[in-house]
């Protein structure tokens, strides 16, 4: 830095910690509120001071069920996120991985078709195109299933495109001494290309496995069932009650829990995650 | 670009791609087709019967005064999000990139609420904001602010853009701190041989250079409140009260619930895949590297 | 163990670019065979093709009593060594050495005795073997992609400039090592470069290729000698071969462009009197005239080697350099003149650049 002047070096410091507060304040509340009994929320005077009912709250959510539209416990809610996201993650890895695999180190007929067939799902987020792909997967018999959640949203151009980018810094002499090491397009895939792309991999699957935690329309259209729903579907049917109030305090202990493996997953390896972030936006 | 060194296989390039091109067809090209069809198309309340009307759907979506509504709040929603998340960040960004130590402490600080769910964030901010429990509710009202955003159309979609931009906000910042930091700090310390002070530093040398991470930036988060804020708004208003927060995707997902208006559903999807199309089309001008095949 | 053959290679692009026209030549079993030439030639493609890294549009490759044209890399019964290494970066160097083995299904204690002994003849320890390639230093990494090369037990090895990405000092040393490695192992080796000092001194047969064709192949000291072309002349060696432009005046006697005379010696060479001609002399082979007779020589520069000394100037309107040897001391003033023995003066027809 060019100037470095006591006063100069404060200010941004105040300007960063005051951002930090303000960004974690609904969530402060939301694990302050966690802690507390119904009464002291709905009475409208919570403190910002956490109270003694922790254990209480979350244990109630996690195994016993909430008086809400979902009678679902969130511990199965997070086992349906967790299998759901790992779907997505590692399926999207796979078949991106070999699409890439096929359109990098093969010459073959339509081979710009493919491609560009891929490309182009760009263009269609699943929000525009929600009822015509409901349908099909009712007509597949993947409505509560974690099948029918996943699947359809593991095809995508973004991580073809990451890893065709990244097959094409692979220098090529690597190919052709696997050439002449006698091995084929499958020892070269799994003894060099794999190895080589495990960085990525890894920060493809931080990526992916957010996107798939945080999925929310789709599982919403896709899942009729309780014992179906994932938390991020659950946390918004434990605020909606059909009479009288919500209770707030679980409510908030679920959202606590709907947050923390993300939160997790971003803040442990955020290395990983600021690489996925970045390249794949590339 | 191409590789020099390929494999000649014929028939395994097919089988590598087949899985990814299955999925894309059964799950993208063929439901996109069939929305496209259908905006065509009115079917009764059971889905027994299907008439092709041309294009009177897409007639009575431009008749409708609540399609126009839902423009002008996906338009509003989208200039005050982007421009309030990127100026935020744009400020933080600025100050990380200036601190020298703890700026990896900073960054965690500052990027976890990207791995919030919008629909779980739109809960956080539905309680702070609740009208009879919320704290900051509690607060406005004790300022005599008449807080309600249940019942007052303004103040719900100014809560839904609240909790959009508090989610985006992370995003940004990471963008605009990777950008500053790839500037070169010999420009800045040449401009400052130059005798140019910091404000006038930053806007004649830093903010130019960042100039393409903000064009990416605009058209990525214009993308996010289009289509990502879904969860935010079904947590927090459910579109409502009276459709003040209804956007075009929300709209989509309204019409066409429980087979409503399918036909009507189905050309509003057709429009935002322009949109869509447009959107990407622009961002793809940014990234044309990746294209170029 | 097995010679090289090349019938009338041809190398086609499918956009049309012929790289490599009609190339013939034979590696003898256990020879040493350089292809040297300007970048472009066709050399790295060539090798290429005798690997099987490229295909060939026409003519025979025989790597011993096969013809290899359709056999893919791993069946030619070759190894490689790659100007960048090409060495897997995430494997230890043991592994590195060993992955072609393994993939021949080649048993382990078999793989562990080849590689210890390859590591044995390039001074590589064991714990060095543990290493991953980013580990060692560029001269290291060299020796471990020749280990690669000789743990296969080839009938040929392949050089792709191997020696390019080391710095001057490590390519003398490697260079040496690399031929001692040769003739120990007797193994047929082709080697590409385009370092014409590193040519000369590592073949048994010289190849110089110049826009896809041979210009001419034989022992390195041969090709210096009598240069077929006026090419080859101008390639090998260093400082290059001073080039004049003249005509054959009489048999034995060339008038140069300034009017000069020069004498050549007529037994060795065909040319008809008022044939245009270039003639060429080394460097080495001029002396300066204390007498006042022979050229006249402007002087323009002297280049200390410490070996000798290098002398810059013209003569008869063109750049002429004369290389003296150690001891011996350029001479001073501006004003020289130089004498030339008639058999270092090498006639190469102006047109078509062939040896007359």
């Amino acid at each position: 830095m060019v100037e470095n002047r006591r006063f100069g070096n404060l200010l941004p410091h105040l300007v960063l910690i005051a951002g930090a507060i303000v960004v974690a304040f609904p969530v402060y509340v939301a694990i302050v509120a966690s802690t507390l009994d119904a009464e002291t929320i709905s009475n409208g005077h919570m403190s910002l001071l956490p109270g003694s009912h922790l254990i209480e709250n979350y244990a109630r959510v996690l195994f016993e069920g909430t008086g809400s539209t979902t009678k679902a416990h969130v511990s199965d809610m997070l086992l349906n996120s967790l299998v759901s996201a790992l779907i997505i993650a590692v399926g999207k890895i796979a078949i991106s991985i070999l699409s890439a695999y096929a359109i990098v180190y093969f010459r073959f007929p339509l081979r710009g078709v493919a491609f560009w067939l891929i490309f182009l799902t760009l263009m269609f987020p699943v929000e525009v195109r929600i009822y015509p792909t409901y349908k099909i997967v009712s007509d597949l018999h993947m409505l509560d299933s974690y099948a029918g959640m996943s699947i359809p949203l593991i095809a995508s151009a973004t991580a073809t495109l990451l890893f065709r980018q990244f097959f094409m810094t692979v220098p090529d002499e690597l190919l052709e001494a696997a050439k002449i090491d006698a091995a084929g397009p499958y020892k070269f895939f799994r003894d060099v290309l794999l190895p080589l792309s495990r960085t990525n991999l890894a920060a493809l699957f931080v990526i992916l496995f957010l996107y798939g935690w945080n999925q929310y329309l789709w599982p919403l259209l896709i899942t009729t069932r309780d014992d179906m729903q994932t938390i991020v579907i659950g946390i918004k049917k434990i605020v909606d009650t059909q009479d009288a109030l919500t209770e707030w305090q679980l409510a908030m202990a679920t959202a606590v829990l709907a947050m923390l493996p993300p939160v997790a997953v971003v803040v442990f390896m955020q290395k990983l995650f600021v690489k996925g972030l970045v390249e794949t936006e590339k | 670009m191409e590789k020099r060194a390929i494999f000649s296989s014929k028939l395994l390039p097919y089988l590598l791609l087949a899985p990814q091109l299955a999925i894309t067809l059964i799950f993208f090209y063929w439901p996109a087709s069939q929305a496209v069809k259908e905006s065509f198309y009115i079917q009764d309340a059971f889905g027994t019967t299907s008439d092709f009307v041309g294009f009177d759907n897409y007639k009575s979506l431009f008749e409708d005064p609540y399609y126009f509504h839902a423009m002008g709040v996906t338009a509003v929603f989208a200039a005050v999000v982007t421009a309030a998340s990127l100026s935020i960040a744009l400020l933080l960004a600025v100050q990380a990139d200036r601190v020298v130590r703890g700026a990896t402490v900073y960054r965690t600080l500052l990027v976890w609420p990207y791995a919030v769910a919008p629909a779980v964030a739109g809960v956080l901010w539905v309680f702070l904001f609740q009208p009879s429990l919320g704290i900051l509710a509690h607060a406005l009202q004790r300022m005599g602010y008449d807080w309600n955003p249940t019942l007052n159309g303004g103040q719900a979609l100014a809560l839904v853009m609240v909790a959009a931009v508090w989610k985006q906000i992370s995003y940004n910042f990471l963008f605009f701190l990777a950008g500053l930091q790839s500037i070169p700090k010999s420009l800045i310390e040449a401009a400052a041989i130059d005798g140019a002070h910091r404000a006038r530093r930053f806007w004649t040398i830093v903010f130019p250079l960042l100039s393409p991470t903000t064009f990416f930036l605009v058209v990525v988060n214009i993308v996010y409140v289009f289509f990502d804020t879904f969860g935010i708004i079904d947590s927090v208003t459910g579109g409502g009260p009276a459709k003040a927060t209804e956007t075009l995707v929300y709209k989509v997902y309204q019409d066409g619930k429980l087979g409503a208006d399918l036909g009507g559903s189905n050309a509003q999807s057709v429009i935002l895949m322009i949109i869509v199309i447009a959107l990407t089309s622009i961002q793809f001008r940014y990234v044309e590297r990746k294209v170029t095949y | 163990m097995a010679g090289v053959l090349l019938d009338r290679v041809e190398k086609t692009y499918p956009g049309g670019f012929n790289a490599v026209k009609g190339i013939s030549f034979a590696v003898p079993d256990g020879g040493f065979c350089v292809l040297v030439g300007p970048s472009g030639c066709g050399k790295s493609t060539l090798l290429r093709m005798i690997a099987g890294l490229e295909t060939i549009t026409g003519g025979q490759v025989r790597i011993g009593e096969r013809v290899v044209n359709d056999i893919e890399p791993m069946g030619r019964d070759i190894a490689m060594v790659f100007q960048n290494y090409a060495l897997y970066p995430h494997m230890s160097v043991y592994d590195n050495m060993a992955y072609g083995l393994r993939n021949l299904k080649t048993p382990e204690p078999e793989i562990l005795s080849r590689v210890q002994e390859a590591a044995k003849i390039l001074e590589l320890n064991d714990e060095m073997l543990k290493r991953k390639p980013r580990q060692l230093s560029g001269g290291q990494r060299q020796r471990v992609a020749m280990g690669r090369a000789i743990v296969r037990k080839p009938a040929v090895f392949l050089f792709d400039e191997p020696l390019s990405n080391l710095d001057a000092k490590l390519r003398v040393q490697m260079r040496i090592e690399i031929r001692k490695l040769q003739r120990r192992l007797k193994t047929t080796s082709i080697y590409v470069t385009h370092d014409q000092l590193e040519a000369m001194t590592l073949a048994d047969m010289l190849v110089v290729m110049n826009a896809g064709r041979v210009e001419q192949v034989g022992a390195p000291l041969e090709l210096y000698e009598r240069p077929a072309t006026a090419f080859v002349a101008g390639f090998l060696g260093s400082p290059p071969m001073n080039f004049l432009n003249g005509r054959v005046e009489k048999p034995g006697v060339l008038r140069l462009g300034d009017g000069t005379e020069l004498a050549y010696d007529p037994a060795h060479f065909t040319a008809t009197s008022g044939a245009e001609i270039q003639a060429g002399v080394r460097p080495e082979r001029i002396i300066f005239s204390k007498d006042g007779s022979g050229i006249p020589f402007k002087l323009e520069l002297v280049e200390e080697l410490g070996l000798g000394q290098l002398v810059h100037g013209v003569l008869a309107d063109a750049s002429f350099t004369v290389a003296l040897p150690a001891g011996v001391h350029a001479p001073v003033g501006d004003a020289q003149r130089v004498t030339i023995a008639p058999d270092a003066v090498h006639l190469f027809d102006r047109k078509t650049g062939a040896r007359l």
